[in-house]
């Protein structure tokens, strides 16, 4: 009887702790919750003060770095003497928004894109799978503009251009130009677990590509699983402002 | 700021690295001290982008100081076993937490007690080992 069990339960579910075939959707979420919210910046290069997670910035680089104020990592400021974007509930954009507060995230796949639906701010991407090519010159969007192709049966390649410069990087306020190029790679290593590998390309602001993330861990949640809210409000931030943040910055 | 005797002063020999502060750093703040005061809870926040608990606290003038205290937001705190009906305005509550550097009774929470029960807030207290 349990044999007999056990067969029907591989017909039915074959794919259950192999790996999956150019199949990317559910709900993912990274392992450790920290290496997914990043408050010190891109997990594998931390504005942390380390020689080796200095970033390779071109002059210019270091001249739009110098005008980034952030509240995280080595050169922060107290909130109120702060000035990133995303703290006035401008959005977050890309690639930011896999570099600060990436949480469960919800991948649903159709014969022509690859949607993507962000657990922070509710926000969604939308990757074409349609074989089109990235524009040469785009206008720039909040999210740019993404193409997505299989390397092989479990690697998802995805390439975004047309991002917009008033975007941080990251939490510690990395900065990037219009040119940066983002490559992200998904690979599933089995039915449960996918990594992430996101490659930042940004000639004009860095001398070099250098790697954000490296095999970022997700596991696959249940696909009941209900996402969180979490929004940046307007309101909810003034009120915050209000009672905590300035207050800290008053000069005694 | 002298406050009163319920106030006890821990510091630590060590600079403890806090834990995630998704939003805003820790730059306000004397990171390397402890301070625990017991009060009352005045107002409880849950909200983004950090929950905050305003309580106050009697000083030894007969008056009493009002602290505004953060923890981070709502999704995180859940992981932690905080909820948004746990406090409420009269309760007493114990708490332990970083200051502002600059003397305003402003803070981070790293561990709360209320009603005998002990809830870790973010980030380790300055002189005890992480947890």
């Amino acid at each position: 009887m349990i044999r007999r069990v056990a067969v029907l339960a591989a017909c039915l579910f074959p794919l259950v702790g192999s790996a999956q075939t150019r199949d990317i959707s559910g709900i993912w979420q990274p392992v450790r919750a920290i290496e997914g919210i990043q408050p010190s910046g891109a997990m594998n290069m931390p504005a942390d003060g380390k020689p080796e997670h200095e970033l390779p910035y071109t002059a210019a680089g270091l001249e739009a770095l110098k005008k980034h104020r952030p509240s995280n990592g080595p050169t922060e400021v107290a909130a109120a003497e702060e000035n990133d974007p995303a703290h006035i509930c401008d959005p977050q954009g890309f690639p930011r928004e896999n570099l600060f507060e990436l949480r469960a995230t919800q991948f649903i796949q159709t014969q022509f894109q690859v949607v993507m639906l962000y657990t922070y701010d509710r926000v969604y991407r939308v990757v074409w799978t349609d074989g089109r090519q990235l524009a040469k010159d785009p206008d720039p969007r909040w999210f740019g503009y993404s193409v997505g192709r299989w390397k092989d049966d479990s690697t998802f390649v995805v390439e975004t251009n047309g991002t917009d410069e008033r975007t941080w990087l990251d939490n510690a306020g990395r900065p990037h130009s219009e040119d940066l190029r983002v490559e992200e790679q998904f690979h599933r290593v089995d039915h449960d677990n996918m990594e992430l590998t996101m490659i930042i390309d940004d000639p004009k602001f860095y001398s070099k590509p250098w790697v954000a993330l490296d095999k970022l861990h997700f596991k696959l949640m249940p696909p009941a699983t209900d996402l969180v809210e979490m929004m940046c409000s307007p309101s909810e931030l003034a009120e915050y402002n209000k009672k905590h943040a300035s207050r800290g910055a008053v000069k005694k | 700021m002298k406050l009163t005797s319920t106030i006890l002063m821990i510091t630590g020999g060590l600079m403890i690295v806090p834990a995630a502060f998704a939003h805003h750093g820790s730059a306000i703040y004397d990171n390397g001290k402890a301070v625990t005061v017991t009060g009352t809870v005045t107002e409880w926040t849950w909200s983004n982008p950090h929950c905050l608990l305003e309580f106050d606290v009697k000083d030894d003038k007969g008056g009493s100081v009002h602290w505004v205290a953060e923890v981070s937001n709502p999704p995180d705190m859940t992981a932690r076993g905080w909820s948004r009906r746990m406090f409420k305005a009269g309760d007493e509550v114990t708490v332990t937490m970083v200051a502002a550097k600059n003397g305003e009774p402003i803070g981070r929470i790293a561990r709360i007690t209320i009603n005998g029960k002990t809830y870790q807030g973010m980030g380790a207290v300055p002189g005890e080992a992480k947890q």
